[in-house]
């Protein structure tokens, strides 16, 4: 037990200098640590658990291969979110490009293709209100550089700092992205008929009670 | 302060920093007193905000991953399809050697037909005749020297006997005729000699060959029970293999019913 709240209170750089030791125990401490952000990641990324689970996986090990390489010029996380983010970027580029395994014959690959989306429609969703399945949904329209920015932004809490470092974007270019991202999921939520569940800027709202929201936001 | 609000208007980058609120204060001050004046950047900004708080709904799924290092985690992670072909692979070699050896050994025939993969051995008379005559000359030789040195000393003692009967001539005078009977009795002995020494040395042959065939034999057997063994076991894999390729297709087929 004793251990355990040892590893707990080191930081990512002291367990990586203790795993390149030979303390493989430590690597654990760092898997425990980080990888259900590293599978959210790839989950909102690539949007399919299975294959989520083989990226996290994938990194986890290439992050545990090429652990001597690591020298601390930046954050582990920030290493390990790159290693990730290549990962589910090159899965979606194969994905794309070929089917994960040859179509046997007498299957016509085409009745494979939906397979791999719920049969739901996003009307559906809609209609009962499942607002994460609608979400999910809605941001598979979005362009892969637009979703990554929205992701890392909105569900892993990185400045556009470090999302530009992560990316070898400029900031500027990260901000743009975002823009455009949360313009066309505006556009897709309202052609769904949602209303926004947040303040909406509805006719005759004062100018003062605008004032009044965005001071308290920031 | 007019240029710099034209600036702001419709800026994404700026309203972006602002929505995240990633801007300096000073940056901040001058969008929010933009904001009260500019209805369409108030609305962007509020609107933005609502697809915002849309997003916190999507949460993934519950399954998440529990990963564990354990001590052997460099063949762990290699997937069956990357190691089995190579083994696969390397059987298939070693059987193909064995056989190969076996073939030019013991006259194999092999033939793949419906009933599957049939072995037949060709080990008859026509193989083992190319042996005995090959042995046959060594033999010969051997002989051959034997028979050289036994007339040598056959030379040898009818040179001493001729002595002997010229010594007993000169004694006796007359008994020229008993001269001639010794030397016709050595011949035979001699001959009789000569005759069983073959016979042994032919029985020592045979008994020789006797040992070789059954030598063979085993060792026949022995690569036969082998190739057997490794044809099984190549068999028991490729079997091993189909029945994974069906459960995949099984799988394939539920997903694409799905």
């Amino acid at each position: 037990m004793g251990t355990l709240v040892d590893t707990m209170s080191w930081t990512d750089e002291e367990l990586v200098a203790r795993c390149v030791e030979g303390d493989t125990e430590s690597f654990n401490a760092l898997m425990q640590r980080w990888e259900r952000p590293i599978y959210r990641l790839a989950y909102r990324l690539i949007g399919r658990e299975d294959d989520a689970h083989d990226v996290c996986q994938e990194t986890f090990l290439r992050a545990f291969r090429g652990l001597k390489k690591f020298r601390s010029e930046a954050k582990f996380s920030s290493w390990l979110y790159r290693i990730a983010i290549n990962l589910c970027r090159d899965w979606v580029r194969r994905e794309r490009r070929t089917p994960v395994v040859a179509a046997p014959e007498g299957i016509d690959i085409l009745d494979l293709a939906p397979a791999d989306d719920t049969s739901e429609s996003i009307q559906d969703l809609v209609e009962r209100r499942e607002l994460g399945g609608v979400v999910a949904k809605a941001m598979k329209v979005l362009s892969k550089e637009q979703r990554t920015a929205i992701v890392l932004k909105e569900y892993h809490g990185f400045t556009f700092q470090e999302i530009s470092n992560l990316l070898d974007c400029p900031e500027s270019t990260i901000k743009t992205r975002v823009y455009h991202g949360l313009s066309q999921l505006r556009g897709e939520f309202r052609r769904l008929g949602l209303s926004n569940s947040s303040v909406r800027v509805e006719a005759g709202l004062s100018q003062s009670r605008v004032n009044q929201l965005s001071a308290r936001e920031s | 302060m007019g240029s710099k609000r034209l600036n702001l208007c419709g800026n994404k980058v700026s309203l972006i920093a602002y929505l995240y609120d990633e801007c300096s204060a000073e940056e901040r001050e001058e969008i929010s007193s933009h904001l009260i004046t500019c209805a369409a950047c108030a609305q962007e900004i509020d609107e933005l905000k609502g697809v915002r708080s849309m997003l916190t709904e999507w949460v993934p799924a519950e399954s998440e991953p529990q990963f564990q290092l354990v001590s052997r985690n460099d063949s762990g992670s290699s997937p069956w399809w990357h190691s089995q072909p190579v083994r696969t692979f390397g059987l298939a070699a070693a059987a193909l050697l064995v056989t190969a050896v076996a073939v030019s050994l013991a006259n194999l025939e092999i033939t793949y037909g419906s009933e599957g993969l049939l072995v037949r051995t060709g080990w008859t008379r026509p193989t083992t005749a190319p042996v005995l005559e090959s042995a046959e000359p060594e033999w010969r030789k051997e002989f051959e020297t034997l028979a050289e040195g036994l007339r040598e000393k056959f030379a040898e003692s009818q040179a001493v006997s001729a002595s002997e009967v010229s010594l007993a001539n000169a004694e006796l005078g007359d008994e020229g005729s008993r001269t001639g009977m010794t030397d016709d009795a050595l011949v035979e002995r001699v001959q009789g000699l000569v005759d069983e020494s073959e016979q042994r040395q032919q029985r020592e042959l045979a008994l020789r060959f006797a040992q070789l065939l059954r030598e063979t034999e085993v060792q026949r057997q022995a690569d036969l029970f082998q190739i057997d063994q490794q044809l099984g076991q190549l068999q028991g894999f490729t079997e091993a293999e189909v029945v994974q390729h069906h459960e995949l297709m099984d799988y394939l087929v539920l997903v694409a019913g799905r």
